[in-house]
């Protein structure tokens, strides 16, 4: 293992992982916000509007990542009438596409999981439907879904990396394979590689961690605020 | 962007390119079943590591779950294939670097699993186990993995489903399953939107039968409390 040469490469390699964190932000906003529809879909009383929800997860579900990537750069632009697509906006649009499917499920079993007696409760001290949701039902949903949610995010962040090889954008693994190219050190320019999305994806953790305890609605434990480092960095319980 | 006047479909090729995708098909299933395979013994082996309180090894597994939890699959494949044969001197073909990288992602997951489902089992069950007069292993074997193997059932499936999906990665390094064999006959046709089309449509078709069974499989091993 001799780490030299790679490790002269390392500026080149960051550029690689602003695109790798600007491609996942970028996806991981689209997919918290149309994940929304999602499970507004999934949810709605409307039987036509819940069965295109379910189309459009499963179907998102059901494909891989790559057969939806080169399904939506190839297919799509020709139906809407593009010639030439940017590689960039697709990839984050497919990406965020992708996993909106997935935040509506996480979303909408956050939601299913506040316990009903609440809904009927609010709505029977006068609440509309719409104020039951955001005052009551979303405050408790989206705390349950912190730790899902993260997962989510690091997945993101990991299938990022396929639109790189595929499609031309020039993130961490795009750069990894110039620098294997051009050194010949192709372990350890992977090793750095992997370093890399550690450097991207354990601040993830961190936050998520830290986010889910501060959040958590147990009684005996809100009522005792704890600081130190500790917290943040041991994981609670099994998380998928 | 150029706007473009009219498209025209055009099926035949992808048509004809249809048993050629299909041929690729036995790969996918044969890397998911060897990488499964191999995978479940050693999740077996992360979880018990974890479990059994050993600072070292115990670290040492929890270091390797995050390593390859919070990395991708790609990083791997692409890892092995050039280094292997370049620094190593080692011949190893594409389909056996897709099977080494997938199995150190699929197993750390699994170990998670298998770790959390032993976990989820009430400490009153193992009590009342113990206290009836088995001793810690029996309690184990008779009591807590029987429902832990059942808790972890749905879970595993769906892992499944998951690997199913990435073992497309493996067209990246030359694998020839389904979406390697449409990518070439769509770079030799020029008719990538009906090709991709057409795989797509096979994806779907076989992974949601699968993933029926998943829902089905939830369902039947909801834990009741």
């Amino acid at each position: 293992m001799d780490f030299t040469r790679p490790l002269a490469n390392l500026p080149f390699l960051l550029q690689g992982v602003w695109i790798t964190i600007i491609v996942s932000a970028g996806a991981v906003l689209l997919a918290a916000v149309l994940g929304l529809f999602v499970a507004y879909l999934r949810l709605s009383p409307i039987g036509i509007l819940r069965k295109i929800g379910t189309g459009f997860v499963v179907g998102i579900q059901s494909t891989p990542f790559f057969a939806l990537l080169l399904w939506v750069y190839f297919v799509l632009p020709a139906v809407i009438g593009l010639s030439r697509p940017d590689i960039y906006v697709f990839g984050i649009g497919t990406l965020g596409l992708t996993y909106a499917a997935y935040f509506g499920e996480v979303y909408r079993a956050g939601i299913l999981s506040v316990a009903s007696g609440q809904r009927d409760a609010s709505l029977s001290t006068g609440m509309s439907e719409s104020q039951v949701m955001r005052r009551i039902v979303f405050p408790q949903a989206i705390r349950k879904t912190i730790p899902p949610i993260t997962s989510l995010c690091i997945s993101t962040v990991k299938d990022s990396a396929i639109i790189g090889p595929v499609l031309g954008v020039q993130e961490i693994i795009w750069h990894a394979n110039v620098v294997q190219g051009t050194t010949f050190r192709p372990a350890e320019t992977f090793i750095i590689a992997a370093g890399l999305y550690i450097a991207i994806t354990f601040p993830l953790t961190l936050l998520g961690n830290y986010l889910h305890e501060r959040w958590q609605i147990d009684p005996v434990r809100s009522g005792l605020p704890q600081f130190g480092l500790a917290r943040f960095i041991r994981p609670r319980g099994a998380r998928p | 962007m150029i706007p473009i006047a009219a498209i025209e479909f055009d099926f035949k090729y992808a048509i004809e390119g249809i048993p050629k995708i299909l041929s690729g098909l036995p790969i996918t299933i044969l890397l998911a079943v060897v990488v499964m395979g191999v995978s479940l013994p050693f999740g077996i082996l992360l979880a018990g590591v974890r479990r059994s309180g050993h600072r070292v090894l115990g670290a040492f597994a929890y270091g390797y779950t995050e390593l390859f939890r919070t990395t991708p699959i790609l990083v791997w494949i692409y890892l092995f294939f050039f280094a292997l044969p370049i620094q190593f001197g080692i011949n190893i073909s594409p389909f056996w670097v897709a099977v080494l990288a997938l199995t150190l992602n699929v197993s750390a997951f699994l170990g998670e699993i298998f770790r959390g489902a032993i976990a989820s089992v009430e400490p009153g069950q193992r009590e009342a186990a113990l206290s009836t007069g088995m001793t810690a292993r029996q309690a184990l074997r008779r009591v807590v993995l029987p429902q832990a193997f059942r808790r972890s059932v749905p879970l595993l499936a769906a892992v499944w489903i998951s690997l199913f999906k990435d073992v497309s990665l493996a067209a990246l390094v030359g694998v020839h399953e389904m979406i390697y064999e449409a990518r070439f006959i769509a770079l030799n046709t020029y008719r990538s939107i009906e090709v991709f089309t057409v795989v797509s449509i096979f994806y779907l078709a076989l992974t949601y039968p699968q993933a029926l069974i998943v829902n089905r499989l939830f369902e039947r091993y909801r834990v009741r409390d």
